[in-house]
C-alpha cells in the first residue's frame, strides 16, 4: 500500500535496506500475496534487550490461554505454591496444563477478566518474595533416552502455548504430528507488526536455543526439513540465523527470508505460501504436510525439554505512541498489565487504549489490571491519535478486497451482513476470514470492517446450527 | 465503548493506513490539473470558467444536499469536485456558460445523491450529466458532433503534435498526452485499477483498425489513423478517469477485464452505427448498468476460488 503511513517514527534510524548475508542458504522463496506491507520505520527497528520485570505482589493466572478448555485447578485457596508448582490441570484433551508464576499463597480462585468482555477462572497468588522453584515435569532419564512420547509428555507437563494466528497448546500439534506425519517444519520467525518486535529481542537472545528447539521437533514429528521464516528485511536476525546454521547439515534446517507482509505470520498462510497449498475451514497444516511453529514457543520447548522448565515466563515488548520508552520484558505468566506499563514510563493521562498483543492483530483490553497470558507478546499503549474517526459511506474502491490475504470481498461481506443476510455471507466464505485487520487498515472511508466481519460470523454459525462459538485467545 | 479507566475498546486492528476519501479525491484532481491547463491553453479561459463554474455547482448542490436534506453531513470529500471537474472536461469547449452549472446540479442531485450518495450510484454522475445535455439540447452538441479537429495529414509528426494539444469537441481530450500522464500517475499510486482501461483502449485500438479501409490494413497509414481516432474525441479521457471509476466498474479482476473490453465494443459499434461523437459515453453508460450482472457472475465465493482466480 503505498498510502501506508501509519505510525510516527520515534528516531528514524534507517537500517531497514540492508542486503542479505552473502553466505544465507536460500532453498525457494516463499509466496507471499496479499495483506499489507506496513511502512518501514523506528517502531519495527527497535531491538530492546530484555529485561526482567520485578515480581509483583499478586499475579492473576488465568486457568485459560487459548482457544479450548480451561485448565481444572488442582489447589484451593490458602495453599502454598512454589513458582512453577502446576495449579491447573489439563482434564480435557483440547487443555493445558497452568503453572505458578510466583512462590507464595493462594488467596482466591475466581473469575477474573483475561480477554476483552470475557472472564475465565483465575488463580489469584500472594507473592511471598522466596521464589522458591518446583518443577511440574518430574526427571525419568536423560534426554538422549527419551522417546518421541516422552518428549511429547514434558512438553505436554510444561504447558506451553503456540501462537500463530490461533492459539493452541503445543503438545497437541506435535502429537498431531507424531500421527500424522509432517514432512516440514516452518519456523516462524517473521515479524510483521511495528511495536510488537518482542521476537527480534528474543532471536537476538536465544537463537542457539531456538534452534535446538526446532531439531527437538524434527526428531519428535520426524520431519525432515525445516525452514526458518524470516523477514527479509530484517538483516541482523538473519546473521543471527545464518551464523549458527551453518555449522549444521547443509539443506536440513535453512532460511527462508520472505517479505514481511502483514499477517503472514499467521499459520494458514505460511502454509500457503512455502507449500502452495489453500487451507480452509477446518483445513490442518498437517494436511500440507506442515507443521508451524512460532519461535518463543520452540525456546519454551527446549527448556522444557532440557532444563524441565514450565512455561510460566512471556517475552513482552511494551511499545506504542503512549508509552514513554519502548522496552521488552521477561514478565511472569498474571503481572497485571499496568505493572509493565508503569515500568515504561507510560504517561496514563494520554492513555486511550491498550492493545494486548500486536497494533493490528491484537485487541484491546478493557481493563489494566487485567493479566500477561503465555500468548501475550505485546503491549501497546495508544494514545487519542490512533483511535478510529467517524466511518464514512462505502465509496467501493476495493482496497480491502486487495488487501485481503484469503481473497474475500470484505466490503460485500460487511453489506451482506448490515442487511442482515446471513446466506449471502455465508456464501462470499465470511467463515474463512482469518480476522487480520487489513481490509479495515486500508479502508479510505474507515469502516470498522473486522468489526462487522467478527458479527457476521458468529451469526452465520448461529445460522448454520453450529452454536459453539469459539473465544478467541489473544495474540 | 468504554471501559473501566476510560479505556477505548474496538475490534482490531488499532492501526490505520491513513488514506481517506478525501486524499484519493485531491490526487483525481491533481491528476486531471495537467489536461485541464493544456485545455485553458489550446482553448482560452473560458475553460477555466466553465471548470470553475462546473465544480463550484457540483460542490454547493453536494454540501447543500448532505447538509440540509440528508441530514448526515460528515465532511466535505472531494468527490463532487471531481465530479464537477470531470463533467467540464467532458463538454465542448464552446458550450453555453449556464450549462456545465446545470449538468453538475443534474450530476450531484439527481444521479449520484437520489442514488443513495457516494458509493451507491450506478451511473458515473458527470457521464450521465453529459447523457442528459446532450439529451435535453441536442442543438448545442450538434454543430461540433462531426469536428474532432484532425488535421489534413495524417503523419507520425503531425500525430506527435496532436498528442501533445489540439483543439477537441471534449476539453478533456486537448491533450491525450497530459490525460496519459495523469491516469498513469493515478495507477502508480493504485487509485485506479490498470486492467480496465487496458483492455478498454486495446479493445478500441484492434476494432478501429479491422474497421479500417481493408487494402490499406497493414500500412503506417492505418496505424496512424488509429492513433489518431484513439486521441480524439473522448475515448482516452472516459477509458481512463470515468470507466474506471470504482463506483461504477465491476469488483472483480475478471469481470473488470470483461467490463473494459465490452465498453471498447460498443464504443467502435456506436461510432459506426449512429451516435457519431457520443459513443464512448453511451458505451460507458450501457456498460455499468450491467455491472451488478457482471459481479454476480464472478463472484469468487461462487466459482470456488482458485489460485488463478486472484
Amino acid at each position: 500500500m503505498r498510502f501506508a503511513s501509519a505510525h510516527r517514527s520515534r528516531t528514524s534510524p534507517d537500517t531497514f535496506q540492508g542486503k542479505l548475508p552473502e553466505e544465507t542458504v536460500v532453498i525457494k522463496k516463499p509466496k507471499v500475496r496479499g495483506g499489507v506491507l506496513l511502512k518501514a520505520d523506528a517502531a519495527f527497528a527497535e531491538t530492546p534487550k530484555i529485561e526482567p520485570v520485578p515480581a509483583p505482589a499478586q499475579v492473576i493466572i488465568p486457568l485459560l490461554h487459548h482457544d479450548g478448555t480451561p485448565a481444572v485447578p488442582c489447589v484451593s485457596p490458602g495453599d502454598l505454591v512454589a513458582c512453577g508448582q502446576c495449579i491447573g490441570n489439563a482434564a480435557h484433551e483440547s487443555a493445558a496444563p497452568v503453572h505458578a508464576s510466583v512462590s507464595g499463597t493462594i488467596t482466591a480462585i475466581v473469575p477474573y477478566p483475561y480477554v476483552v468482555r470475557r472472564d475465565a477462572m483465575s488463580v489469584i497468588i500472594e507473592n511471598n518474595g522466596k521464589d522458591e522453584f518446583a518443577s511440574p515435569i518430574p526427571y525419568d532419564k536423560p534426554v538422549k533416552e527419551c522417546k518421541a512420547d516422552d518428549l511429547v509428555n514434558r512438553i505436554a507437563l510444561s504447558g506451553i502455548i503456540d501462537a500463530n494466528g490461533s492459539a493452541v497448546p503445543l503438545y497437541q500439534k506435535l502429537a498431531a504430528a507424531v500421527r500424522r506425519p509432517a514432512d516440514l517444519l516452518i519456523v516462524n520467525a517473521l515479524i510483521t507488526e511495528p511495536y510488537a518486535n518482542a521476537r527480534s529481542a528474543l532471536i537476538h537472545e536465544r537463537a542457539e536455543e531456538i534452534i535446538t528447539g526446532a531439531t527437538i521437533c524434527m526428531t519428535i514429528t520426524g520431519a525432515t526439513r525445516c525452514r526458518i521464516a524470516v523477514s527479509e528485511k530484517q538483516p541482523e536476525i538473519h546473521k543471527v540465523f545464518s551464523s549458527l546454521i551453518n555449522a549444521r547439515e547443509a539443506g536440513e534446517i535453512t532460511l527462508a527470508p520472505m517479505k514481511p507482509r502483514y499477517p503472514f505470520h499467521h499459520e494458514q498462510l505460511l502454509v500457503r505460501a512455502f507449500t502452495g497449498a489453500e487451507l480452509r475451514g477446518a483445513g490442518s497444516s498437517l494436511d500440507a504436510g506442515c507443521l508451524v511453529i512460532g519461535c518463543e514457543a520452540l525456546a519454551a520447548l527446549r527448556d522444557a525439554v532440557m532444563e524441565l522448565m514450565p512455561c510460566y515466563v512471556s517475552v513482552v515488548a511494551v511499545g506504542g505512541p503512549a508509552a514513554g520508552s519502548p522496552k521488552t520484558f521477561r514478565a511472569r505468566i498474571g503481572t497485571p498489565v499496568r505493572t509493565l506499563l508503569e515500568a515504561c514510563a507510560t504517561d496514563f493521562t494520554v492513555l486511550r487504549k491498550v492493545v494486548a498483543g500486536g497494533p493490528l492483530s491484537g485487541s484491546a483490553i478493557q481493563d489494566l489490571n487485567m493479566p500477561v497470558l503465555k500468548t501475550t507478546s505485546a503491549i501497546v499503549a495508544l494514545d487519542s491519535a490512533s483511535l478510529f474517526t467517524k466511518s464514512r459511506p462505502c465509496m467501493k474502491c476495493r482496497r480491502c478486497q486487495d488487501a485481503c490475504p484469503v481473497r474475500l470481498e470484505p466490503a460485500r461481506l460487511v453489506s451482506a451482513v448490515q442487511a442482515g443476510d446471513y446466506a449471502a455471507a455465508n456464501v462470499c466464505r465470511i467463515t474463512e476470514c482469518l480476522e487480520c485487520g487489513c481490509c479495515s487498515y486500508v479502508c479510505p472511508s474507515r469502516i470498522n470492517l473486522v468489526h462487522w466481519l467478527q458479527y457476521g460470523k458468529v451469526m452465520v454459525k448461529r445460522a448454520n446450527g453450529n452454536t459453539t462459538h469459539k473465544v478467541q485467545a489473544i495474540a | 465503548m468504554n471501559g473501566q479507566a476510560g479505556l477505548t475498546i474496538t475490534a482490531l486492528p488499532h492501526l490505520h493506513s491513513g488514506v481517506s476519501v478525501a486524499r484519493i479525491m485531491y490526487t483525481v484532481l491533481i491528476a486531471l490539473a495537467p489536461a485541464a491547463v493544456l485545455a485553458a491553453f489550446v482553448s482560452g479561459p473560458r475553460v477555466g470558467i466553465i471548470m470553475a463554474l462546473s465544480m463550484s455547482t457540483a460542490a454547493a448542490a453536494e454540501w447543500i444536499i448532505l447538509c440540509i436534506i440528508q441530514r448526515r453531513f460528515c465532511g466535505i470529500d472531494g468527490s463532487a469536485l471531481v465530479t464537477g471537474a470531470l463533467l467540464a472536461l467532458v463538454l465542448p469547449p464552446h458550450v453555453p456558460l449556464w450549462m456545465a452549472p446545470l449538468g453538475a446540479l443534474f450530476g450531484i442531485a439527481l444521479v449520484k445523491a437520489a442514488s443513495g450518495g457516494l458509493g451507491r450510484n450506478f451511473l458515473n454522475p458527470a457521464l450521465a450529466a453529459k447523457a442528459f445535455l446532450v439529451l435535453a439540447y441536442p442543438a448545442m452538441f450538434a454543430a461540433v458532433a462531426g469536428n474532432t479537429g484532425q488535421p489534413e495529414q495524417l503523419t507520425w509528426n503531425s500525430l506527435l503534435y496532436f498528442c501533445i494539444a489540439h483543439q477537441d469537441t471534449w476539453l478533456g481530450a486537448a491533450s491525450p498526452a497530459a490525460l496519459v500522464a495523469g491516469a498513469v500517475f493515478l495507477m502508480y499510486l493504485r487509485v485506479i485499477d490498470r486492467v480496465l482501461p487496458l483492455a478498454y483502449i486495446g479493445s478500441a485500438i484492434l476494432l478501429f483498425w479491422a474497421t479500417g479501409e481493408s487494402s490499406t490494413l497493414f500500412t503506417q497509414q492505418a496505424a496512424i489513423a488509429v492513433c489518431f481516432q484513439l486521441c480524439s474525441g473522448g475515448v482516452l479521457i472516459v477509458a481512463l478517469f470515468m470507466a474506471t471509476d470504482p463506483v461504477t466498474s465491476p469488483a472483480l479482476r475478471t469481470s473488470r477485464l470483461f467490463y473494459g473490453m465490452a465498453c471498447g465494443v460498443l464504443t467502435v459499434l456506436f461510432s459506426m452505427f449512429g451516435a457519431q461523437g457520443h459513443a464512448v459515453m453511451y458505451a460507458v453508460l450501457v456498460m455499468s448498468c450491467m455491472v451488478p450482472l457482471l459481479n454476480r457472475w464472478c463472484a469468487p465465493g461462487q466459482r470456488g476460488h482458485t489460485k488463478d482466480d486472484y
